[in-house]
């Protein structure tokens, strides 16, 4: 006010023209600033979403890859396990048999159901691994709380699992979705992590299913899981992201406040109540 | 009648006239029932009926109509930027501030003297509405990276705001310091960034969507029983 109260009439137009005009201008550069930073902005998000899109046609390769290494086990299994047990069977009961004494053809029918039997069991196990009967009879809640008991059976891991809040099933596909990634993570904790205890709790908050797996080992945070998934190694990581995915759920790797143990969290929407 | 006065007549009306393009546009605007076209149509009218009898009002009352002018202008522009943000703290930091414009106003009204124009509340209310708009950039920068801004209708009502109040800073605070004849012949100029601002105001509420920006889904900071500890 000073300034103003010492400047003469003319000084005061003077101030007032160059004011103005100075407001003007940098009213109008705010603008244009605004919209041209905005605008790169966005041509940085576009480049995301350009670089997102690429990651998922990386998952998707993964995971094409994945279901055709799934075939050839399963082609491996048939091939290599169950064809020779039936080849076996058939050297077994050829047409000479008839000709044999008593002794024998009870022998060989003996070895021939026996062989049988096993291929039957080979069988059945190549069936559960692709769809665990737990899981499709009792729920994720017990295929997982099977899971760990396995685990803990070994007596070389201390493995516990608790389900606080799972009155009701999620879809059926979405239990098997969330059972694999279990089992992935499960697996790579096992073979990478070194870690004395896995556990695993599950609850339910705003709508939301929250799966939880707290190990003691070596592993991996959120940044590292981002990197290997952009990588081209990773395989088992891509596979968990796309079925996330499926499931329009999230997975989140951090290392806890203490600092003596990972978290590993799965949140998805949780299924809507069926119409009674 | 000298060409100064014809000029400044004309500007007049047409300044009157372009307040009248806002409530024009809300009756074709699409979205009529919401807050923001509702206080635009608002604005519109009571400023048109203000300038139609600014000079009608006798001149022992203009202090209480500057008053009132600056206080109905301040508050128009506050709750538009109040009702365009979405941050809870933005909202808040309106409210208090302009508690504390409020307070000021009366008590400059109850101890200041007649002078041609309330300099200092209106340089206030600039900057304060100048701080609104810029906290407004920010918030929408930050929660919005999908749309481009000046698709968005409060972009256009914010830059308005901004000319109209950029350009008549340095006129409203040096207005008692001017002869009168540099402000009888250049006082119309501010009429120029006035009239743009209320058509950017009646473009606001024609591409106004009623859609207001969707704050992120925040994340539970914890869900019971999920930690180990």
């Amino acid at each position: 006010m000073f300034f103003l109260q010492a400047t003469s009439k003319s000084g005061v137009s003077f101030v007032l023209f160059l004011g103005t005009v100075g407001m003007v201008v940098l009213t109008v550069a705010l603008i244009i600033f605004i919209i041209m930073h905005q605008r790169r902005v966005m041509r940085f998000h576009k480049k995301i979403q350009q670089m997102e899109q690429d990651q998922q046609k990386i998952l998707l390769n993964a995971s094409i890859k994945l279901q055709e290494e799934e075939r050839q086990r399963l082609a491996a299994d048939l091939h290599d396990d169950a064809g020779p047990l039936l080849a076996t069977v058939r050297l077994y009961l050829n047409e000479n048999l008839v000709n044999q004494d008593k002794t024998t053809q009870i022998q060989s029918i003996f070895q021939a159901r026996q062989i049988v039997d096993d291929t039957i069991q080979l069988v059945r196990n190549i069936s559960h691994n692709l769809m665990p009967p737990t899981l499709k009879n009792f729920g994720l809640e017990s295929a997982v709380n099977d899971l760990f008991q396995k685990i803990s059976g070994s007596g070389s891991i201390n493995a516990s699992s608790r389900f606080h809040e799972y009155k009701q099933r999620l879809k059926e596909e979405k239990e098997l979705i969330i059972f694999r990634v279990v089992q992935e993570l499960i697996n790579n904790i096992l073979k990478h992590s070194n870690s004395s205890f896995i556990h695993l709790t599950q609850n339910v908050h705003s709508d939301k299913f929250y799966l939880r797996i707290h190990h003691d080992g070596r592993g991996i945070v959120q940044s590292d899981f981002e990197k290997l998934n952009k990588s081209n190694v990773g395989l088992g990581l891509k596979n968990i992201t796309s079925r996330m995915r499926l499931v329009q759920g999230n997975i989140s790797f951090e290392k806890d406040i203490s600092q003596t143990y990972f978290k590993v969290t799965i949140e998805m929407p949780k299924d809507e109540p069926f119409a009674v | 009648m000298d060409k100064i006065q014809i000029i400044e007549k004309l500007f007049s009306y047409i300044l009157e006239s372009s307040y009248l393009l806002i409530p024009l546009c809300f009756f074709f605007s699409k979205v009529k029932n919401k807050a923001l076209p509702i206080t635009l149509l608002f604005y519109g009218v009571a400023f048109f009926f203000f300038l139609h009898f600014y000079y009608d009002i006798p001149k022992d009352f203009r202090k209480i109509e500057q008053t009132v002018y600056t206080l109905l202008e301040y508050l128009f522009f506050s709750y538009i930027i109040w009702l365009i943000t979405d941050n809870k703290k933005t909202r808040r930091l309106i409210f208090w501030l302009s508690i504390l414009f409020l307070s000021f106003e009366i008590y400059y009204f109850l101890t200041s003297g007649p002078q041609r124009i309330d300099s200092i509340p209106v340089g206030i209310e600039t900057i304060l509405i100048l701080f609104y708009s810029i906290l407004y950039f920010i918030n929408f920068f930050k929660e919005n990276t999908q749309n481009y801004i000046y698709n968005d209708s409060s972009f256009w009502m914010i830059v308005g705001i901004l000319l109209y109040l950029g350009s008549s800073f340095f006129f409203n605070i040096l207005a008692n310091h001017l002869s009168d004849e540099i402000n009888d012949n250049y006082w119309y100029l501010t009429f120029i960034p006035e009239i743009i601002k209320n058509i950017l105001l009646s473009i606001g509420i024609i591409i106004y969507k009623g859609d207001s920006k969707d704050s992120l889904a925040k994340k539970p900071s914890t869900v019971p029983y999920l930690d180990m500890i």
